[in-house]
């Protein structure tokens, strides 16, 4: 809940994602309830008929297709014209967005930590499984020492694809620190306007917004995502452990709040935040968006390797 | 209700409630937290306030709580107190009566001294208390209370103090005496410790400086004073009490109580037969009904009955003094019994009233009665003349066990036999200041010392002699002419006192010394019609009597609880010890010794049992002394003997010289109570449920 004291930063790969979680996660990929099930290294089949080398079909010609396609042997023989329809070569795109909010820099185990790392192992997957791998992070401010990226406070890494970018993607990861409001709604409408590509994103934050995370999500719900949300809380959050007499300072907006802690006040506020992780949940549920509620102190290995599993993120 | 401390209280609750109210209204000083989110707290905190009911009252109960335990300790520092009513004044002196009618037991089988200590522990009680504080600080000061227990003396138990264990206990620590009481004696008591008033007098002195000074006035009153007791005072009449005081009496006892008691015994051997010995014992009864009981005479084991029926006392209907408006009971009604013995040795004689009639009888004490009877003696008489064959005759038909006729040269040798009386008619062997011990009737001689004379009256007449002295008090002595009277001074701090005076100076006087006694005529009676007059037989007869019988005075005589035993022992008695009797008039074990005065003189007492007190002794016996192992022992009996004692029924008011004291009501006391401990409880009390509900509630 409060601030987590003396946070080391990542600052590489190996601190983010240790070779033990390499080994088992290398053989995993991403799944996506909106894509066709099956094997195919590097590449998938799309529902979608298209340009690929793979035939699906014929179609008959119909006024305004793309002549280009027309099968011409057909032609020749049936004197007909129909169009070759195959089957298109789409890459599966894994965007993942994490909430760099100061209210995410709280908790122990730190919980913007941790979402660097679900975020870095889940690029990991990602990028060894050749698909093509967007990283956006809201708010926040860049480290010491590091260029500053494109254009503040959107910060994003785009077409990122083979294990030779994990490098690039771990760079970036580590050269935001959290700082400030995430303003979830102004970046999700920039990320569902700059479509990139169809896939799976991934939404790593806490989710404790005072602006409501409720149109944010309906942006990118809407943009034909198999949406993830993650709400990372830290242990602190779900048990306060804080007592006394208190002035509550809010980390982003310096908003404040007197309360004297008491065991009714405590009760009330477990009953508040389930009833808002419940109605979180019921919203993404009526979206097809998939929650998943984690505590920071989580093992990274558990998340991906059973929840994320039943999820249905990873298989 | 009383506030001891007001004004202490009344300073703390004008610093501390408005501080209080002060300090409630600065904000409490939180500690800031910086977390991630203040959305949730701030639902929490909001839903929880919408929830909790008197919102407004909830705000402020903190402070309500808190102000009324406030109150609660500052009540409690003022004191609050509860009084009673009818003990107002700052002083009291309590005197309880322990005397003998005191003993008599109710229908409780409590004595009144029980129930009057208790009266007087609820006056105690009723007592204001002080403070913690120093009287500066406090605004009345604790009541002090005084106990005197009285009987025929009175005896301060406790001085004025308002440590309440210290009078309890001095209460509780009263036993009862059996000798009467004198109120009298318990009132001087009580007012001589009453404060010395202190006047600053201003004036101004020759240099014309004012200047000031303390006069120590008259004493102021002493107070409240609480008399306990059932009203049986002999002396009440003579008491007058201070101006500024208040006399409360708290009557004990219940006028349904029935006493009877042995009221008079006397012993007497008869004068012309002293083996002839007759014993008169009266019986006292307040009882509403005649009474057959048995009187039962005890010497040495023989036990003899003699029964006596005492009538019922009076009808109940009370005389009215006119004069005072006290209503006094009736007297109680009498029987007596002479009994004849004869019975020439000496015994101790127990006397007890016995039978069914006495099975309802409150006061144990007068049940029983002694009587020292010495054995019968024989007056040996020595009659020292030149010649005087009219007296010597005469005294030779007294019937004297033994009488001897002495010429003065002779007397000096034959008077180292004992005579019980020497009569010295106008000779003294004797050089002047060499008497040897004795008694001596003295005709014509005059005392060797204490007297001068400077010279004679031709001619004098008797013009008053005493009238209580057993001597002189049945004479008639008018009529005597006396020739050639000597003019005398008396020094009376020599033990020279005058019986009779005549126009001229004494006549007739009595002269004690250690060891000698005398009863002196002053003139020659030859020289006067004394002899011719018949009150001069009287006057020997009277004198050889009362000097013979002097040896037994201490014997025959009874001594009443509260007297002093006051007699003469032989002066080479050595390892003198009394044994005095217990409460029931067995002795005692222990034996208390006593130092003799270089004259054989003993004091002992005030005796406060009735019984047999035995006196004994090594060395030479006494006449009448009994030998006791190889000691000598001489016997006393102490009786209450005593009608006004014995007349136990309550005085319903009690007439003193000034005032009549009605009996106070008998209210009940309002026991002190002190409420301070309990406003502390409650605050505790208050303390700990706004601590609770400072637990219980949220604040913002």
């Amino acid at each position: 809940m409060q601030r987590t004291a003396n946070i080391r930063r990542p600052e590489s790969i190996d601190e983010l994602l240790d070779s033990r979680l390499i080994a088992k996660v290398s053989h995993l990929d991403l799944a996506s309830r909106k894509i066709f099930a099956g094997k195919l290294r590097g590449e998938r089949r799309s529902k979608k008929r298209g340009e690929s080398v793979e035939f699906a079909d014929h179609r008959p010609y119909a006024l305004g297709d793309d002549i280009r396609h027309i099968d011409w042997n057909i032609y020749a023989r049936l004197d007909r014209l129909f169009l070759k329809l195959f089957l298109e070569e789409e890459d599966l795109s894994l965007h993942i967005v994490l909430d760099a909010s100061a209210s995410t820099d709280c908790g122990e185990p730190n919980k913007y930590l941790f979402m660097q790392r679900v975020a870095m192992t889940l690029g990991y997957i990602g990028l060894v499984n050749y698909n093509r791998v967007f990283a956006t992070i809201m708010g926040g401010s860049p480290r010491e020492g590091e260029a500053p990226p494109d254009e503040p406070p959107l910060r994003v890494i785009r077409n990122l694809r083979g294990r030779r970018r994990t490098h690039d993607l771990a760079r970036f990861l580590c050269s935001i620190e959290p700082a400030g409001p995430s303003d979830f709604r102004t970046h999700a409408r920039r990320i569902a306007l700059s479509r990139t590509g169809r896939g799976v994103m991934v939404v790593l934050s806490d989710f404790l917004m005072k602006e409501g995370y409720e149109d944010a999500l309906r942006l990118l719900a809407g943009r034909g995502y198999d949406l993830f949300c993650i709400q990372v809380l830290s242990p602190q959050e779900v048990e306060p452990d804080i007592r006394g007499d208190l002035r509550l300072t809010d980390i982003e907006d310096a908003d404040t709040a007197e309360v004297t802690i008491s065991a009714p006040l405590l009760k009330r506020y477990r009953q508040i935040l389930s009833a808002y992780t419940e109605h979180l949940r019921t919203f993404c549920a009526r979206r097809e968006i998939t929650l998943l509620s984690v505590q920071s102190n989580t093992p990274i290995e558990t998340l991906v390797l059973d929840y994320f599993r039943k999820r249905g993120l990873l298989r | 209700m009383t506030w001891l401390t007001p004004a202490l209280a009344g300073v703390v609750a004008a610093l501390t409630i408005p501080a209080l109210i002060l300090l409630y209204f600065l904000k409490l000083r939180r500690r800031p937290v910086e977390i991630s989110s203040t959305l949730l707290w701030k639902k929490a905190v909001q839903d929880l306030q919408a929830n909790a009911p008197f919102q407004r009252l909830r705000r402020n109960i903190l402070l309500l709580l808190q102000l009324l335990a406030l109150i609660a300790m500052v009540l409690a520092l003022a004191q609050p107190q509860r009084n009673d009513l009818a003990t107002v004044d700052d002083r009291h002196v309590i005197l309880i009566d322990r005397s003998a009618s005191m003993s008599a037991k109710g229908a409780d089988g409590r004595t009144r001294l029980e129930r009057a200590k208790e009266d007087a522990l609820a006056i105690v009680d009723a007592m204001r208390e002080g403070d913690f504080f120093s009287r500066n600080l406090a605004d009345q000061r604790p009541q002090e209370a005084m106990v005197i227990a009285f009987d025929t003396t009175a005896e301060v138990l406790s001085t004025f103090t308002s440590d309440k264990a210290r009078l309890r206990s001095a209460i509780r620590s009263i036993r009862p005496s059996h000798a009467p009481a004198s109120l009298d004696a318990a009132m001087k008591l009580a007012r001589a410790h009453a404060p010395v008033r202190r006047i600053t007098d201003t004036f101004v002195d020759e240099s014309g400086n004012p200047r000031s000074r303390q006069i120590e006035s008259l004493r102021a009153g002493v107070g409240t004073i609480h008399i306990l007791s059932d009203g049986r005072l002999a002396d009440a009449q003579r008491v007058l009490a201070g101006v500024e005081d208040t006399l409360r009496y708290h009557p004990a006892g219940d006028p349904n109580e029935v006493n009877l008691g042995i009221a008079t015994l006397r012993g007497e051997r008869a004068y012309d037969d002293p083996d002839r010995l007759s014993i008169f014992v009266a019986v006292e009864s307040n009882a509403p009904n005649p009474r057959s009981i048995d009187i039962e005479m005890q010497i040495a084991d023989a036990v003899r009955v003699y029964p006596l029926t005492v009538p019922a006392r009076a009808n109940d209907a009370q005389s009215t003094d006119a004069s005072q408006g006290a209503s006094v009971p009736a007297p109680p009604s009498t029987a007596s019994t002479l009994i004849e013995l004869t019975m020439p040795e000496g015994a101790l004689v127990e006397f007890r009233l016995s039978g069914e009639a006495m099975r309802d009888d409150s006061l144990a004490i007068d049940n029983r009665a002694w009587l020292v009877i010495p054995p019968a003696r024989h007056t040996s008489v020595a009659l020292v003349t030149a010649g005087n064959p009219f007296l010597s005759d005469w005294l030779a038909t007294l019937g004297f066990d033994r009488f001897e006729v002495l010429a003065p040269d002779d007397a000096r040798t034959v008077l180292d036999e004992p005579f019980d009386v020497v009569i010295l008619d106008r000779t003294n062997p004797f050089d002047d200041a060499q008497i040897p011990p004795g008694r001596y009737l003295m005709l014509g001689v005059l005392p060797p010392e204490g007297v001068s004379s400077t010279g004679t009256a031709p001619n004098a007449q008797f013009l008053d002699w005493s009238r209580e002295h057993p001597v002189t008090r049945d004479l008639t002595l008018e009529a005597v002419q006396i020739v050639d009277m000597p003019r005398l001074t008396v020094d009376a701090d020599a033990g020279v006192r005058t019986l009779a005076s005549t126009n001229a100076g004494p006549g007739i006087l009595e002269w004690t010394a250690p060891e000698l006694r005398a009863i002196s005529v002053a003139f020659d009676p030859l020289s006067s019609t004394w002899p011719f007059d018949v009150s001069f037989p009287v006057f020997i007869a009277g004198a050889i009597a009362d000097l013979s019988d002097d040896d037994e005075a201490g014997a025959l005589a009874q001594l009443h609880p509260g007297q002093i035993l006051d007699d003469r022992i032989p002066r080479t008695a050595g390892d003198v010890q009394i044994i005095a009797p217990d409460d029931r008039g067995a002795p005692t074990r222990a034996a208390q010794r006593l130092t003799p005065a270089p004259d054989g003189r003993i004091v002992f007492g005030p005796l406060d049992r009735v019984g047999v007190y035995k006196l004994r002794w090594k060395g030479p016996a006494g006449a009448g002394d009994v030998p006791d192992a190889d000691r000598v022992a001489r016997y006393y009996a102490c009786n209450l003997l005593d009608p006004l004692e014995s007349d136990i029924t309550p005085a319903p008011e009690l007439a003193i010289a000034s005032d009549v004291v009605r009996a106070s009501a008998r209210e009940r006391r309002q026991v002190v109570r002190r409420y301070w401990p309990w406003l502390v409880l409650a605050a505790l009390a208050i303390l700990m449920l706004e601590w609770w509900v400072y637990n219980r509630k949220v604040h913002i």
